[in-house]
């Protein structure tokens, strides 16, 4: 129980990073990005290759995080931002077409073979009693997702991140104040892509990644973030957790053939019951 | 243009302080607008009818490679047809659309194995997913844009996933057999050839007929207005659940003809890889047009057999050629020749043609 629990939260942490990346994008840029674990798949391979030619593990992981920004300034700056004003429809075909094109790249540099990015701690577990052991990177994941949740709510609160918010409020008038829409949505694709860098990365350390990983990956992202009401951080961010931890009771005690479904469920009647994300009115903290 | 030259035009009567070849210029573009819409429709609908008869003949004069591919580039037109129905002109994005052309497929292979007619099967599958369109559907009375995309999109899913469950009847993940329906006297490729292209037909003349005129207007009214439009007394409610049942049932039917033309269906078919491939033809079709799909799904079939032996580098292409699209044509191919024409070149053309013709 207590290791499912922890795998749970796991998962979790993955599932409400990528969702809170894809929160910050659809915010200060208005667009769902469906490519968004790709950039982190990416940039992941780019660390595990330089850690495989005998690069230092930290040195591999800054790299990798410096990727996923740069994929996400670049991606802003060459192909989203012409297309802003011909509505929503071809922004998010955009991030369609950039999902499979990525996919698929990293499958024609990298294989399809699955990888892992091979930590110091990887492998080793920590022994709770009662015969149950922790791997450190779970706890590491779990860690991470934590911090990386409180960053991003910190950066919320810099003047960078009111002026995300004011645009989020009201992109013409923000404007008109004298923000810049334009650097303000490449930061946002840059803070997004790191984030995505470091769930694939967490999730690299502690199981396998291929060129299959987004697909599945990005589709809990968006669980999460709709939970959120695509608004809410806290909300995305309890929303990852609590689907984690479904996930897992469901692939224990029924069936992993079902877990898929239940999150597609669990989405359907967010939607449907409260389409604002289930901590709204809660108004902890909003974006 | 000969006809151009009859219509009457009356410069010289004109009270107006306008030169006289000014104002005849005026008067010869409107009469071309004019006499351009009167005669397109009944040009429209010949150049509709010689292109029916000469599809008619191809299997006659080709291989059943080529029939195979017509006969695809058709199913994915009439799907289209529906989607753009739901994402062009009610503005809708419902990303269900894979799930429901799915659910004519598996109804209309269901029901023939259980002893049905498998023409019966067609509207019968249709009905059954404009219901189903409309339970999906309903979230867009709270839900707009990404929202409603997101969970149609997770229901869509969920459907499909369904199909794997209930392995008694579909046979699960392994897939089933379709019972292919033959028309008596000729071969299997050309009778479902000439099944797909009635069908076809009929799909587009009954969309063009609901399209053009009252209620196309209405559903472009409630996309453009929302709420707003109950103030012109048109429930958007009812306007954008009767898109959703419509484009549901022309998606059911187009999978029946899918069913039909594979032979064997598995609910893997339905997934991401085909809905990618949807929107991009009604993204090229150009959301909204009428005649769009056919283009639309013509260059994907295209694109899809050129790039078909590259392995990898055919779903790179894929994207590849899909952002190069976007990037160059936001508004699909379609816009491409509404671009040419208004472009400065051409409208220079138009005019210098029409003031000729006036003059001489």
């Amino acid at each position: 129980m207590l290791q499912t629990l922890v795998s749970g939260l796991e998962s979790g942490s993955w599932f409400a990073l990528l969702g809170l990346a894809i929160v910050v994008v659809m915010k200060a840029a208005d667009v769902p990005n469906f490519a968004m674990a790709d950039i982190g798949l990416v940039a992941t391979y780019v660390g595990i290759s330089l850690a495989g030619a005998g690069v230092p593990f930290w040195l591999a992981v800054v790299t990798t995080l410096v990727t996923g920004i740069l994929l996400g300034v670049v991606i802003d700056v060459a192909l989203m931002r012409r297309l802003a004003k011909y509505g929503h429809f071809p922004l998010l075909l955009m991030t369609i077409g950039l999902s499979l094109a990525l996919t698929a790249l990293t499958g024609l540099v990298w294989g399809h073979d699955p990888r892992s990015f091979r930590a110091p701690w990887t492998g080793a577990a920590i022994e709770v009693g009662g015969g149950v052991a922790i791997g450190v990177s779970q706890i590491v994941s779990i860690v991470v997702g934590l911090l990386g949740a409180v960053a991003i709510s910190a950066f919320f609160t810099t003047p960078v991140g009111a002026q995300m918010r004011a645009v989020a409020e009201n992109r013409a008038t923000a404007r008109l104040v004298g923000v810049n829409a334009g650097r303000l949505s490449a930061i946002a694709w840059g803070v997004g892509g790191l984030i995505a860098a470091v769930t694939v990365m967490l999730q690299a350390q502690s199981a396998l990644v291929s060129t299959l990983t987004p697909a599945s990956l990005i589709i809990y992202g968006f669980v999460a973030a709709t939970m959120g009401g695509f608004t809410s951080l806290f909300g995305t961010f309890a929303g990852g957790l609590v689907l984690g931890i479904i996930q897992q009771l469901v692939g224990t005690y029924i069936s992993t053939a079902a877990q898929f479904s239940v999150a597609l469920l669990v989405v359907f009647l967010v939607l449907v019951l409260r389409p604002d994300g289930f901590t709204k009115g809660m108004r902890l903290r909003d974006v | 243009m000969s006809e151009l030259t009859t219509q009457p035009a009356a410069p010289a009567e004109a009270p107006s302080a306008l030169p006289a070849a000014v104002t005849a210029g005026i008067t010869a573009n409107g009469a071309a607008g004019h006499a351009a819409r009167r005669g397109s429709g009944l040009r429209k609908g010949i150049v509709a009818i010689v292109a029916l008869v000469l599809l008619f003949a191809l299997p006659f004069v080709s291989n059943t490679y080529v029939v195979f591919v017509v006969s695809l580039t058709l199913v994915y037109a009439v799907s289209t047809l529906g989607f753009n129905l739901l994402v062009g002109w009610s503005g809708q994005i419902g990303l269900a659309h894979a799930a429901l052309f799915a659910v004519g497929a598996y109804g209309s292979s269901v029901a023939v194995a259980a002893g049905v007619p498998f023409l019966v099967t067609i509207p019968l599958a249709g009905i059954a997913a404009a219901l189903l369109a409309v339970v999906i559907g309903f979230p867009a009375i709270r839900l707009r844009g990404f929202f409603l995309a997101i969970a149609t999109l997770a229901l869509g899913m969920a459907i499909v996933e369904l199909l794997n469950f209930a392995a008694p009847i579909t046979g699960g993940g392994g897939g089933m057999n379709v019972q292919v329906f033959a028309l008596p006297g000729i071969n299997d490729a050309a009778s479902t050839y000439f099944i797909v292209l009635t069908v076809a037909a009929i799909m587009f003349f009954l969309v063009r007929r609901a399209l053009v005129g009252r209620f196309g207007r209405t559903l472009q009214a409630v996309r453009d207005l929302g709420q707003l439009s109950g103030s012109l007394g048109v429930s958007a409610l009812r306007y954008r659940l009767v898109a959703f049942a419509l484009s549901g049932f022309v998606a059911a039917v187009a999978g029946t003809l899918y069913a039909q033309l594979q032979t064997f269906i598995f609910p893997a078919m339905f997934q991401m890889n085909l809905l990618v491939p949807m929107l991009v033809m009604v993204f090229v079709g150009g959301a909204g047009s009428l005649w769009g799909p056919l283009i639309g799904a013509a260059f994907a079939i295209v694109l899809i057999e050129f790039f078909q032996d590259l392995g990898d580098a055919q779903a790179i292409a894929y994207g590849i050629v899909l952002m190069v699209v976007i990037a160059l044509l936001p508004g699909g191919l379609t816009s491409l020749f509404r671009t040419l024409g208004s472009s400065r070149f051409a409208q220079r053309l138009y005019r210098r043609r029409a003031s000729t013709e006036e003059t001489s």
